[in-house]
């Protein structure tokens, strides 16, 4: 067997991953290289099982798609075999992803230096404890007041104080463990600007009210005539992540009003 | 480095066979909502010059998809694996070479580029290469606007309770009638 691996670029090139999610949600991750075996023969008919780490630990239950093929080949000769089976997606001893393939090469001589791979994993179980969405507004309310990705908003589970008796703060109150900031640039497409948030670790089986706040000083705006502090729609979200929905998405406008006409 | 244009524009030359899939996705790190996920076949179909003096011949593949975007998408990230789906070998005897590598993706407005580096040698040629495409893309059509969630249905009940409490006098409850009464 043939161990090689997506982080060392001599023996595996252009290595690329993609994750995102679909459905329920459910976790893909998508997977691209080349796999560099620097296979050969001369003359006899060589096979060769190659091991592609991947990297990337494996999801507790998953499915799989994958295809290989031939990216790099040589010979000195006009009889000449190269082969490619029996393309399977597996874990290493460390629980990593791994795609193992057989390779043969036959010529006097013939190389197979390498072979491209697409690879698909799915996971079959629900994300948990997870709350995600983004935050839109329009550019009319002024773009990121610094660039790149400083924090805009932060986003938690919040309580609402109506009253705190005598001098007591009257509005919301985010959990710490679990409220956080934005920390991706955002994207201006459309008019609109949008960034990411994620909330993790939630425990299941507990209401939570999410509650966006607008960083003081992250927002280059309003411009006149909008005025005072942002409002966002809706003001709260109400979420219970259970066993049979254990993420939810959420999204969040945020919108400045103007004094009356 | 310069590289060698490999794509001819030759009548033979196109891409064929393509089939685009569009899949409404969220990300937990980027603002991508949608996955184009693609697969084809390019021809390249005119053999380049070569001569048994000539080493490994290095150039680029462009591949051209014209609307594979919508007008206001934004393209994230995305991958793209290529394979010598067929070669071309005419004259026996000498050391050939074919080689696909690194390869680059491109948005221009609605327009996707894949630019596939590549290398020959002798008189062997990649007359068909296959190819996967993923792109994660931001699709403003694909955002759905916030809206106000409804109350559930039990904390909806619990509401209507508490002000029914606040509003009227203790009920007492008799005996016999069977429904939903209120405690006092």
């Amino acid at each position: 067997m043939k161990d090689l691996y997506a982080d060392n670029a001599n023996e595996v090139a252009s290595p690329k991953h993609l994750t995102f999610f679909v459905g329920g949600p459910l976790e893909m991750q998508i997977f691209s290289g080349i796999a560099i075996p620097n296979w050969d023969s001369q003359l006899d008919f060589d096979s060769e099982q190659v091991r592609v780490h991947l990297g990337v630990p494996a999801p507790e239950d998953w499915d799989y798609t994958a295809t290989i093929s031939l990216s790099s080949i040589s010979s000195s000769n006009n009889g000449f075999t190269f082969s490619m089976d029996n393309c399977i997606v597996d874990t290493d001893e460390i629980g990593n992803l791994t795609l193992s393939a057989n390779i043969t090469v036959q010529g006097e001589p013939a190389y197979l230096q390498s072979f491209s791979y697409h690879v698909e994993v799915l996971s079959n179980k629900k994300v948990h404890g997870s709350i995600f969405g983004t935050i839109r507004w329009s550019e009319a309310f002024g773009g990121p007041a610094a660039p790149g990705g400083a924090p805009m908003f932060s986003i938690g589970p919040a309580t609402f104080n109506p009253v705190s008796g005598l001098g007591g703060i009257v509005g919301w109150t985010w959990d710490p463990k679990f409220t956080v900031s934005t920390s991706t640039a955002p994207l201006n497409a459309n008019g609109e600007w949008t960034v990411p948030y994620n909330i993790i670790g939630l425990p299941l089986d507990v209401a939570f009210t999410i509650v966006p706040q607008l960083i003081a000083g992250a927002l280059d705006g309003p411009p006149f005539p909008y005025r005072g502090s942002p409002g966002f729609f809706p003001v709260s979200a109400l979420i219970t992540l259970t066993e049979a929905t254990p993420s939810a998405i959420q999204d969040f406008d945020m919108i400045f009003t103007m004094p009356p006409a | 480095m310069s590289y060698n244009d490999f794509s001819y524009t030759a009548a033979g030359d196109q891409i064929i066979g393509t089939h685009w899939l569009d899949v409404y996705v969220r990300s937990n790190s980027s603002v991508a909502n949608c996955y184009v996920s693609g697969t084809g076949v390019a021809q390249f179909s005119v053999d380049p010059p070569w001569n048994s003096d000539m080493d490994v011949q290095q150039g680029q593949f462009h591949l051209q998809f014209q609307g594979a975007f919508e007008p206001d998408d934004l393209l994230m990230d995305g991958l793209a694996s290529m394979g010598i789906d067929r070669m071309d070998f005419d004259e026996p005897g000498f050391t050939w070479v074919l080689g696909l590598d690194a390869v680059e993706l491109k948005q221009t407005t609605t327009d996707l580029e894949i630019v596939v580096n590549g290398g020959y040698r002798e008189d062997a040629w990649i007359e068909q290469m296959s190819f996967k495409i993923g792109l994660l893309v931001y699709r403003p059509r694909f955002n759905t606007r916030p809206t106000a969630q409804r109350l559930p249905i039990d904390l909806h009940d619990l509401l209507q309770k508490n002000r029914y409490l606040a509003l009227r006098e203790p009920v007492k409850i008799t005996p016999g009638i069977s429904g939903r009464g209120i405690r006092p």
